[in-house]
């Protein structure tokens, strides 16, 4: 907007003659939101009363309100209390571990609940299910059912004949064998 | 929530709350029998393993079954000796042959690791066989001693 050919007193103080030139900037659209700001604030003055700047008062008050309307107003900063450095790597740290040791966990949680089984013969690793029956089988006979060795016999023989006075762990083989006759 | 002064603390949180959440799957921990059963035995030409979890136990009452057979290996017959009657010393049941001090054969029921008695009842089974030959097995499950051998023990004509 070019300046005018508006007339106006001649500048009766120094703050007048600042105000005139701003206003002249200000309708050639130069001005900056501080010039602005500063010739607003003379404009609603006691200094500008008197009618000379009545037009100049509503041009910029329309200007100034229709700015407030459209411009968004500035999120306010939110306080930030920062931990200091150490203690958020120490707890990012932990949470890693804690997160890791988790999954880990879950997994193996995950693992017991499904159906699953392994076999390995001498280092082979052996998927058949026949396989797996026939092992476990054998591994039941193992320790339930074992043919006594020769020094087991002996000890059950011996045992037999010092049960009454020997100590109770010595009598041990005697007393289990009866214990599984029971069964 | 992204400014929020504790975001830290609730994600720590979180990781914790998923860290003990997966604790039971841990419940084998903790034994000595433990480090055994952690695949090394699988490659050994002088061992047989079985490890075996799901439905094919449900007519047990076992969720967990896991054995290791070894032939010709002393160090590791004692091995498993040694762990079995470490094991033992917190059993609730147990069947026990020895001579001596050294354990023959025995039979452990062990409590669930939860200190408040739930989970699964733990077992330690272990028999010597010949000279430097020993099967150790571990079971989980809602069982008791006596059931499993009166299960697995066949009865004498």
């Amino acid at each position: 907007m070019k300046s005018t050919d508006r007339t106006h007193k001649p500048a009766a103080s120094a703050a007048e003659e600042r105000a005139h030139r701003l206003l002249r900037r200000y309708y050639d659209g130069e001005t900056t939101r501080a010039e602005e700001r500063e010739l607003a604030a003379f404009l609603f003055s006691p200094q500008a009363d008197g009618g000379a700047y009545e037009a100049d008062r509503a041009v910029l008050a329309y200007a100034l309100t229709g700015r407030r309307l459209h411009e968004p107003a500035a999120a306010p900063q939110p306080r930030r209390i920062a931990l200091r450095r150490p203690l958020r790597r120490v707890a990012a740290a932990a949470a890693v571990v804690l997160l890791l040791a988790g999954g880990a966990g879950g997994y193996r949680l995950w693992l017991q609940g499904r159906d699953y089984f392994s076999v390995s013969i001498h280092g082979e690793k052996y998927t058949r299910e026949s396989v797996l029956e026939e092992q476990v089988r054998a591994a039941l006979h193992n320790v339930f059912e074992p043919a006594p060795t020769p020094e087991e016999q002996l000890a059950i023989v011996f045992g037999s004949l010092d049960e009454a006075a020997s100590p109770e762990g010595e009598a041990n083989d005697v007393s289990f064998t009866k214990e599984i006759e029971k069964l | 929530m992204k400014n929020s002064p504790f975001r830290f603390v609730r994600i720590l949180a979180l990781c914790a709350a998923a860290f003990l959440l997966s604790a039971p799957a841990w419940a084998q921990k903790g034994l000595h029998v433990e480090p055994l059963f952690d695949g090394s035995y699988e490659k050994n030409p002088k061992a047989v393993t079985v490890d075996v979890r799901g439905k094919r136990l449900k007519p047990y009452d076992l969720t967990l079954f896991r054995s290791i057979t070894v032939h010709g290996s002393p160090h590791d017959a004692d091995r498993m000796a040694a762990a079995a009657l470490a094991d033992g010393q917190g059993a609730v049941n147990s069947e026990v042959v020895k001579r001596g001090k050294a354990l023959v054969a025995g039979y452990y029921q062990l409590p669930p690791r939860d200190r408040k008695g739930q989970g699964p009842n733990r077992f330690v089974l272990f028999r010597r066989l010949e000279e430097g030959a020993a099967t150790l097995i571990y079971l989980e499950g809602e069982t008791e001693l006596e059931k499993l051998i009166r299960l697995f023990v066949k009865p004498k004509k």
